[in-house]
C-alpha cells in the first residue's frame, strides 16, 4: 500500500517536473528573473518573436549595452558637434554620470581622478587642487598662487566659469551639484582655437542632464558621515509636453577640516587661530588684518545653491536652452597672495543665467554671471563685485566631405571693489575694471575618404588689454586604420587671456610696524601685460583590441612661452625730517623670458570584463623643465634693490646724526629718498626641471556587481613625490632646516564603494574615500587628508 | 606600482566575456532555421552547422544541438579553421574576428543551399543572407532576401519582418 502511494507521488513529481520543463511561460507576464533562470535549452522553446520579446524583457543585450556605454561613448566638447570618442581626433575624455556615482565621488573634483592625463591633489576636506597634464608652478620662487592651475577653462553647459580675478578655477564657485550632471567632457591639450583664451592645457565641460520623458520626476541625493560632512541634492523635473520642459534643483555641501589648526609659515608649526594669534602679537608677522579672519577654522567647505532649467523644442529648427541658479559657498584653501599663513578663507555668492540654443541652423549661447566674491577675508581690498557677460554664435555648413563652422563671440569682465573699501587706495583695484574680449574663428572639417580626416580651427581674438589680436589654432589629422585602430595627430597653440591682477592691480600692502623688512609692498598691474602662449605636439592612437576593451593612448610634447609674473621694479626708502625711514617695494606684473617644455603620455584602458566586472585605468608619465628661470625670489630680488642704496642710507643717517648731536664733523643732511631699481644679471638665471607635478600618477578601478542589486566599486589612486617650489623655501625667516617644504611625498589612496538597489526608486550605500586613512599632506603647507566615510542614498520616483 | 598595473591589466585582458549575448545569438540562429524552406535533402541526415574560428557560439550551440532538431533532423555543430571542412552546412556562421573570410564563403557557398550569417558592418552588402547587429545596445538582424534566395533558399516573410531588411 504505502508502495503504491509512493510510486504514485514519484510518478506525479516526474510528470509536474516533465510539464514544468516543457510548458512555456507567457512572455507577457514572465518576469526578468524567470527568464534569468532559464537555460538555453527551455529558452529555445520560444519563437523567434517570443525570444526577441524575452531579450527586450532581460535585457539579453546587458553586456552590449555596456559597451555602448563604456567603450562607445559620444563627445560634443571635442568638436562642438556629437561624434564618437572612438573617432574624435583630440585627447578626449567622457566620464559618464553613471561611472561617477559608481565610484563614489563626492565631489566633481574627485570624479576627475578617472580621467587620464589629470592629477588631483586635496588642500583641504572639499578643496582640491586640479591639473591637467600640469606646466604649472611658472615661475617657481614666488607667490602659491603661480601652483595654481590658470590653463584650464572649465565651462558648464558651455558656459565658461573661469576667474578673472587672478586666473584659474574657483571650484567650489561652481553653480553645479554631482547630481544635475549627465557627464563630464575633457579635452586635454591647447583648445582656444574653439573656446577662447585660457583653454591652454584642456578644457573641462561638465554637462547637465537634459530632462527627457523618462526623467524622474523627484531625484535625490545624499550622504553623510565623518568630518561632519553633508552633501545632498534634490531635483524635481518634469517634461510637459514634447516641446517643453522644467526643473529645479537644490545642492548643498558641507565638510570640516581634518584639523582646526592653521599653517604659519615663519615658525614651521600649526596652530589653532588663538594660537596663531598670540604669535603673530608677538612675532609681528601682519598686523593689518581683519579681527574675524576664518568664519569658523574647522570649516573647510559649505556650499548650496539653487539652479532652474527650461527647454523649449518649437521643431527641428528652433530650441533653447535656460539655465539660471543662485550660489552660496565658502572654503577654507590655500592663499592667493602672500600672508604668513597658506590658509586663505574664500567666499561667493551670486547668480548666472546661461541661454543656449539652436535657431534655424545658429549655435546661440548668451550667458552672464554676478557674484560677489571674496578672495582673501584676511585682509580688506579683496571683495569685488564681479560681472561676466559671454555671448557666441556659430553655424556649421555641411557639404559633401567638408563641413566648416565659422563663429564669432564676445566677452567682457568687469570687477569693481568700490562698494567694499572706506576709501579709495585700500582696495585692490580702487575701481571698476573690465577685460574684454571679440573673437572671429572657423573650423573646418574635412574628410578626404572614409579613414582620413583633417580638421583645422582658427581663431583670431581681439583683448583690449594687452590691445592686441593674439591668433590661435588646432591642426589635427586621423587616420582611421580600420573600425577598432585610429591613429591621429595634433598641433595646437592656445594662449591666456590677462587676468585683472596682471593689467588692473592698483594695492599697497601695509606692513607698518611689522617684523618685514619694508613698511608696504605696491603691487602694479601692466599696461600691456603679456599673455602666456603654448604650442603643443601630439599624436595619438586608440585602439579597440576586442570588443570589450577600449585602450588610447597619447603622447605629448608643449612649449611654453611668454610668462608674466608680480615681480620687484625698484625699492624706495622716503626719509623724514626726524631721520625715521618709510620703505616701499615697487612691484609689478613684469613680463618673464622664462619658458617650459613639457613632454608626456598617458594611457587608458576601458574593459568590460564581464556584465558583473568592470574595469578603468589609467596613468600618466611626464617631465617638465624651464629655461631662464631666475633663481631669486621676489624678496632675494628685493633683497638685492636695497642692498644697492642701503650702506649710502645707513652713512648718510649715521653721520648726520652723528653732526647735529655734537658728536662728529659736518655732514650734508641725508637725502629726501634712495631707490634702486636694480635687476639681476644674466647670472641668476639658470635652466632646471620643474617638478611641481609629480613625474607620474594613476588610477586603478574595478567594478563588480555580483547581483542586480549590488555594486561594489574599488579605486586605487596614486601620485609620485613632487616638489613645488616656492618662495617660501628660501625665505630667511623660516628655520634653517623646516619640517615643511615644498616637498611631498608621493601617496597612494584606496577608494571604496558599495550600493544597494533596494527597489527601482532607492538605492543606499556606504562610501569611504581613503578607505586606508593614509593620512599625509597632499598638497603644499596644507592639511593632512585622511579618510572620509559616509552613509547614503540615491533616491528617484 | 607601474609594474603592478600593467600586470593587473594583462591579466584582466586575459579574462573572457561572460556568454549571454552568444546564447541568444544561438537561439536565434536556432530559429532563423524555422523560417527558411530548406531543399528536400532526405539523404542528409543532420542539420549541419558550420562556425568558423574560436567563437563563444560554438558552445552554446552545441547545448542547443543536444536538446533540439531541426526539420527533424540532429543538429551537428562543425567549428571549422577552413570554409572546405563544412562542406555541407546548412547554416555557416562568420564570427566578428573572421569577417574578413566573407569574400571566400561567399564564393565557396555559391549556389549551394546554405545560409550564411555573418556579424560584421554591412555584411549583408557583401553577400551574408543574416548579419547580427547591435542597434541601440540591443541585438537585431539584418535580412537579405535576395542573398538568400541566391542560394535557392525561400524565406519566409515574417523573418524578413522581424529584421531589418537590407534590399
Amino acid at each position: 500500500m504505502i508502495n503504491k502511494y509512493l510510486y504514485a507521488l514519484i510518478l506525479l513529481i516526474f510528470s509536474v517536473s516533465i510539464y514544468a520543463q516543457e510548458s512555456k511561460k507567457d512572455v507577457n507576464s514572465i518576469s526578468r528573473e524567470e527568464v534569468l533562470q532559464m537555460n538555453i535549452e527551455e529558452l529555445s522553446a520560444y519563437d523567434l518573436e517570443e525570444i526577441m520579446k524575452l531579450m527586450d524583457i532581460v535585457g539579453a543585450s546587458t553586456i552590449e549595452e555596456l559597451y555602448e556605454l563604456l567603450l562607445n561613448k559620444d563627445v560634443t566638447s571635442a568638436s562642438k558637434s556629437e561624434e564618437s570618442l572612438f573617432d574624435s581626433s583630440l585627447s578626449t575624455t567622457v566620464l559618464s554620470y553613471e561611472e561617477i556615482v559608481s565610484n563614489g565621488a563626492t565631489s566633481i573634483e574627485e570624479a576627475l581622478k578617472l580621467v587620464p592625463g589629470i592629477i588631483i591633489r586635496e588642500k583641504t576636506n572639499g578643496n582640491y587642487d586640479v591639473q591637467i597634464r600640469g606646466g604649472q608652478n611658472m615661475p617657481m620662487n614666488n607667490m602659491l598662487i603661480y601652483a595654481e592651475n590658470t590653463t584650464t577653462l572649465v565651462m558648464i553647459d558651455g558656459r565658461p566659469v573661469f576667474n578673472y580675478g587672478m586666473g584659474g578655477i574657483l571650484w567650489e564657485t561652481l553653480p553645479v551639484s554631482l547630481g544635475e550632471l549627465d557627464r563630464i567632457e575633457v579635452v586635454r591639450g591647447p583648445s582656444s582655437a574653439l573656446y577662447g583664451p585660457n583653454a591652454v592645457n584642456g578644457v573641462i565641460n561638465l554637462i547637465t542632464k537634459e530632462t527627457k520623458s523618462d526623467t524622474p520626476l523627484v531625484s535625490a541625493n545624499f550622504q553623510g558621515g565623518t568630518l561632519n560632512t553633508i552633501i545632498g541634492d534634490v531635483s524635481v523635473k518634469k517634461q510637459f509636453s514634447n516641446k517643453f520642459s522644467a526643473g529645479v534643483s537644490y545642492y548643498l555641501e558641507s565638510r570640516n577640516r581634518g584639523s582646526e589648526k592653521i599653517y604659519a609659515i615663519y615658525d614651521d608649526q600649526y596652530y589653532t587661530l588663538d594660537e596663531y594669534n598670540d604669535r603673530n602679537a608677538v612675532a609681528l608677522w601682519d598686523l593689518h588684518i581683519e579681527n574675524d579672519v576664518y568664519n569658523d577654522p574647522k570649516r573647510g567647505k559649505e556650499k548650496q545653491g539653487i539652479n532652474a532649467y527650461a527647454t523649449y523644442n518649437a521643431n527641428d529648427d528652433l530650441s533653447l536652452q535656460l539655465s539660471t541658479g543662485y550660489l552660496d559657498a565658502n572654503a577654507i584653501t590655500s592663499t592667493i597672495g602672500d600672508t604668513p599663513s597658506p590658509y586663505n578663507q574664500r567666499i561667493s555668492y551670486g547668480y548666472y543665467t546661461n541661454l543656449t540654443g539652436n535657431i534655424y541652423g545658429f549655435n546661440l549661447q548668451a550667458c552672464l554671471n554676478n557674484t560677489l566674491q571674496v578672495f582673501n577675508k584676511k585682509h580688506i581690498g579683496w571683495t569685488q563685485e564681479t560681472e561676466q557677460y559671454n555671448i557666441s554664435l556659430d553655424y556649421l555648413l555641411k557639404f559633401n566631405k567638408l563641413s566648416i563652422r565659422p563663429g564669432l563671440s564676445y566677452q567682457s569682465i568687469y570687477y569693481d571693489d568700490r562698494d567694499h573699501i572706506e576709501n579709495i587706495g585700500d582696495g585692490y583695484f580702487n575701481g571698476r575694471v573690465s577685460l574684454k574680449n571679440y573673437a572671429v574663428s572657423a573650423r573646418f572639417d574635412y574628410h578626404p575618404t572614409d579613414k582620413l580626416r583633417f580638421v583645422a580651427a582658427l581663431r583670431d581674438e581681439k583683448y583690449n588689454k594687452p590691445d592686441k589680436w593674439q591668433p590661435s589654432f588646432q591642426f589635427t589629422g586621423s587616420y582611421k586604420i580600420n573600425d577598432n585602430n585610429l591613429l591621429r595627430a595634433v598641433y595646437s597653440r592656445a594662449n591666456q587671456s590677462t587676468f585683472m591682477i596682471n593689467a588692473f592691480s592698483n594695492y599697497t600692502w601695509n606692513l607698518e610696524g611689522t617684523s618685514n623688512s619694508v613698511d608696504a609692498v605696491h603691487f602694479g598691474g601692466s599696461a600691456k601685460p603679456s599673455m602666456m602662449i603654448q604650442d603643443m605636439f601630439e599624436i595619438g592612437y586608440r585602439t579597440r583590441p576586442a570588443k570589450n576593451l577600449l585602450i588610447d593612448i597619447e603622447a605629448f610634447y608643449n612649449k611654453s612661452k611668454d610668462y608674466s609674473a608680480l615681480m620687484p621694479d625698484s625699492m624706495r626708502t622716503n626719509v623724514a625730517a626726524n631721520l625715521s625711514t618709510y620703505t616701499t617695494l615697487y612691484t609689478s606684473y613684469r613680463d618673464l623670458d622664462i619658458k617650459s617644455e613639457q613632454y608626456g603620455i598617458s594611457v587608458s584602458a576601458d574593459m568590460v570584463l564581464s556584465e558583473k566586472l568592470l574595469l578603468k585605468a589609467h596613468f600618466t608619465y611626464q617631465q617638465s623643465k624651464v629655461t631662464d628661470l631666475l633663481d631669486l625670489s621676489r624678496n632675494q630680488v628685493a633683497g638685492l634693490q636695497g642692498a644697492q642704496y642701503q650702506p649710502a642710507l645707513t652713512n648718510d643717517i649715521t653721520n648726520y646724526y652723528l653732526y647735529i648731536t655734537g658728536q662728529g664733523p659736518y655732514a650734508d643732511a641725508p637725502n629726501a629718498s634712495y631707490s634702486s631699481g636694480y635687476q639681476p644679471g644674466e647670472s641668476y638665471y639658470k635652466d632646471m626641471d620643474n617638478e611641481a607635478i609629480p613625474s607620474f600618477w594613476g588610477s586603478l578601478s574595478f567594478t563588480y556587481k555580483p547581483t542586480d542589486k549590488l555594486d561594489i566599486t574599488a579605486q586605487g589612486y596614486y601620485y609620485d613625490k613632487y616638489y613645488l617650489y616656492s618662495q617660501y623655501e628660501t625665505s630667511s625667516n623660516r628655520p634653517a632646516d623646516p619640517k615643511y617644504t615644498g616637498h611631498i611625498d608621493g601617496k597612494f589612496s584606496l577608494n571604496a564603494k558599495v550600493n544597494y538597489k533596494i527597489n527601482n526608486n532607492i538605492s543606499v550605500f556606504v562610501n569611504a574615500r581613503n578607505v586606508l586613512n593614509n593620512d599625509t599632506q597632499e598638497y603644499v603647507f596644507m592639511d593632512k587628508i585622511g579618510g572620509l566615510y559616509l552613509a547614503g542614498f540615491n533616491f528617484k520616483l | 606600482m607601474r609594474k603592478k598595473w600593467i600586470v593587473l591589466i594583462m591579466i584582466a585582458s586575459s579574462l573572457s566575456m561572460h556568454g549571454q549575448n552568444a546564447m541568444f545569438k544561438a537561439l536565434f540562429m536556432f530559429n532563423f532555421a524555422k523560417y527558411i524552406e530548406w531543399p528536400d535533402q532526405t539523404d542528409q541526415k543532420e542539420f549541419i552547422i558550420g562556425v568558423l574560428g574560436n567563437d563563444e557560439i560554438v558552445s552554446e550551440l552545441n547545448k542547443l544541438a543536444s536538446a533540439r532538431k531541426i526539420n527533424n533532423k540532429t543538429i551537428v555543430i562543425k567549428n571549422v579553421k577552413d570554409v572546405k571542412d563544412a562542406t555541407d552546412s546548412n547554416i555557416f556562421f562568420i564570427p566578428t574576428s573572421k569577417s574578413s573570410n566573407i569574400n571566400n564563403v561567399k564564393t565557396y557557398f555559391a549556389n549551394k543551399p546554405t545560409l550564411i550569417i555573418c556579424e560584421d558592418q554591412d555584411a549583408c552588402f557583401n553577400g551574408a543572407g543574416i548579419n547580427y547587429t547591435m542597434q541601440g545596445g540591443k541585438m537585431k538582424y539584418e535580412i537579405s532576401r535576395q542573398n538568400i534566395s541566391c542560394h535557392n533558399l525561400n524565406v519566409d516573410q515574417k523573418l524578413i519582418a522581424l529584421g531589418i531588411e537590407i534590399k
